[in-house]
């Protein structure tokens, strides 16, 4: 692999013990940056043959422990191998190795495709399309195309033996990697198991089509359960691309508060955001005609509102809202603090329980002096949604840390029974709720791990069942 | 330049924010700055929320609620945000989506200061 390829730097493998969260990792022994499928095949199978915990990682960025080691061992970082391998414009999928990043694939449709679009997530750039695809990670069109593991048509991976396997179309040798279909679901294997059953060296991804006019608007409330029936409202008409709801810190950090604990009465506790897109005037002007109906109803129920206000005049009055306005986006507004400490529990759950678990777990956040940071947004035409609370924080402080875990902690106790699963999972949820998970789901899930890599060498520690 | 400050950071609220906001931008033109030196208490308020702008000769500060404006301007967010994007302020007074009271001299300054946060990028 060559020098550039491994790093034994004392002060690179310190650094690799955190992420931005509360979760601390054990020190690496080596860093190695494969640049090819070989490189990672041979990276495997002596670390098989050695019985050391192999970590794979592309940015680095993900919270929650996920990417750091809990064993030593080596730290697999798949950033070099970050070629689009190639694009099919009338087919609509794409072909990436696992170091190609958001910003990469937007710059990349939009010079070279620009009928074509990828759904964003609310990440920076710099990080890696294939590992947020393997991790079910949520896109700005996740609303009606699904989170981001349902794009993929397959993967190609290494397993702990070394050996090589393509999922989907792709397992017949000839053919084009436009589907997952009609095969076995084997791709599956691989989403959500957190790095523990291959390396993804390669991942066919679906691509959209892009819509020449989209917005963005804003809505200020008062009334958060009014603002989920609005939200709700609106997905059944299917005019939206993604809709989310805001709790009222998140504008005040986006003006440069930094720790918001304070809200006047007369504030908005919510903002709630639409994005709408078209190829056609007419069908663009239709979406918002019905969007702002449903407003004006939610108004004639008795629910204040301010706004539409699209994110482009927003701007115009605070450039920092630009950080809202087009995906990927780095939120300076959560990580430029000292400290920069970001935490969340994100859940998958019941839209039906949004307001519930809404309000408890802000009133927890609150509790332990936390600004109550919360983002909801539905998925899958409505089929679950997203909750997700947000924690800012000190990392150079021990007892910071210490709040923070405690709070995830409690958050995920109070969820949980609601029907809200954590999402990215977090090893410390698996331990601290063992018990609730269905006997033959582990089982099996052991079954399979054990088959697949009967050493433990991949990413140990992580689903800990 | 005049700094705009809150008169306790711990207690701006959103409507505090978007206002200074927009003051930092204008006073960045020293002539618009010139214009509201020493203006007084102004009052604005949007949606529910009320803040007092005090010009002072070298800082504006504000602060949640507050009484004794020497003018004031009012509406819902969305007019008065259209009113400083737009700098267009007839047709929403005539059509009564925006209030005004008190001294209309102290008010037209104001303007200055929103003309120039546009010409700013605002």
């Amino acid at each position: 692999m060559g020098e550039e390829g491994v790093s034994t730097d004392p002060a690179l493998l310190q650094a690799a013990t955190r992420d931005y969260t509360e979760v601390t990792g054990t020190r690496p022994d080596v860093i190695v940056h494969p640049g090819t499928v070989e490189q990672v095949q041979a990276v495997v199978r002596f670390a098989a043959a050695g019985k050391i915990p192999v970590t794979p990682v592309v940015a680095s960025s993900n919270v929650g422990g996920l990417a750091l080691c809990s064993r030593g061992g080596i730290l697999l970082n798949l950033s070099r191998m970050n070629r689009i391998l190639e694009t099919r414009e009338e087919d609509m999928y794409m072909v990436v190795e696992p170091g190609v990043q958001w910003g990469q694939v937007k710059e990349h449709l939009e010079r070279n495709h620009p009928t074509l679009r990828y759904g964003y997530p609310l990440a920076p750039p710099d990080t890696g399309v294939v590992a947020n695809a393997l991790l079910d990670g949520l896109l700005n069109l996740s609303l009606r195309f699904d989170t981001n593991a349902k794009w993929l048509n397959g993967v190609e991976a290494v397993l702990p033996s070394g050996e090589i396997v393509r999922t989907g179309a792709a397992a017949w040798t000839r053919a084009q990697w436009c589907t997952g279909s009609p095969m076995p679901d084997l791709t599956g294997l691989f989403i959500n198991f957190h790095g523990t059953t291959g390396i993804v060296t390669k991942a066919s991804l679906r691509l959209q089509v892009a819509k020449r006019i989209r917005t963005r608007f804003f809505l200020m409330g008062w009334d958060t359960d009014a603002a989920f029936a609005l939200v709700k409202a609106l997905v059944r008409e299917e005019i939206c691309d993604d809709l989310g709801v805001l709790s009222w810190p998140v504008a005040k950090m986006l003006f440069g508060e930094a720790r918001p604990v304070w809200r006047d009465p007369a504030e908005p506790l919510v903002m709630v955001y639409a994005d709408v897109s078209s190829n056609r005037q007419k069908e663009m002007d239709l979406r918002l005609e019905i969007l702002n109906e449903h407003v004006d109803a939610s108004k004639a129920r008795g629910a204040a509102w301010q706004g539409p206000l699209d994110v482009r005049d927003l701007i115009r009055i605070e450039p920092r809202f630009r950080t809202l306005s087009d995906f990927p986006a780095r939120l300076d507004f959560l990580l430029d603090h000292p400290g920069g400490g970001l935490s969340w529990v994100g859940t998958f759950g019941p839209c039906s329980r949004w307001e519930e678990g809404a309000r408890a777990s802000m009133a927890v956040m609150e509790r332990r002096g936390f600004p109550p940071i919360m983002v909801a947004r539905p998925m899958a035409g409505g089929h679950f949604g997203v909750l997700r609370l947000i924690e800012t924080f000190d990392r150079t402080r021990p007892e910071e840390d210490a709040a923070v875990l405690a709070l995830n902690r409690e958050l995920v106790d109070l969820l949980l029974p609601m029907g809200f699963v954590p999402y990215k999972t977090p090893p410390w949820v698996f331990e601290s709720h063992a018990s609730e998970l269905d006997a033959g789901f582990r089982s099996l899930l052991r079954t399979v791990r054990t088959a697949i890599d009967p050493a433990g060498i991949l990413n140990p520690g992580k689903w800990p069942v | 330049m005049m700094e705009v400050r809150f008169a306790d950071p711990s207690r701006a609220t959103l409507l505090a924010h978007v206002f200074a906001s927009i003051l930092r931008r204008g006073m960045s033109d020293p002539a618009a700055a010139q214009a509201v030196a020493g203006l007084g208490r102004i009052g604005v308020q949007a949606a529910g929320m009320k803040i007092t702008a005090e010009f002072l000769g070298d800082a504006v500060v504000l602060s949640v609620g507050g009484d004794g404006w020497r003018a004031w301007v009012g509406g819902d967010m969305s007019d008065l945000l259209g009113v400083c994007l737009s700098g267009a302020v007839i047709g929403p007074w005539l059509d009564g989506r925006v209030k005004w009271g008190g001294n209309p001299f102290a008010l037209l300054k104001l303007l200055k200061i929103l003309a120039a946060a546009r010409r700013a990028g605002g």
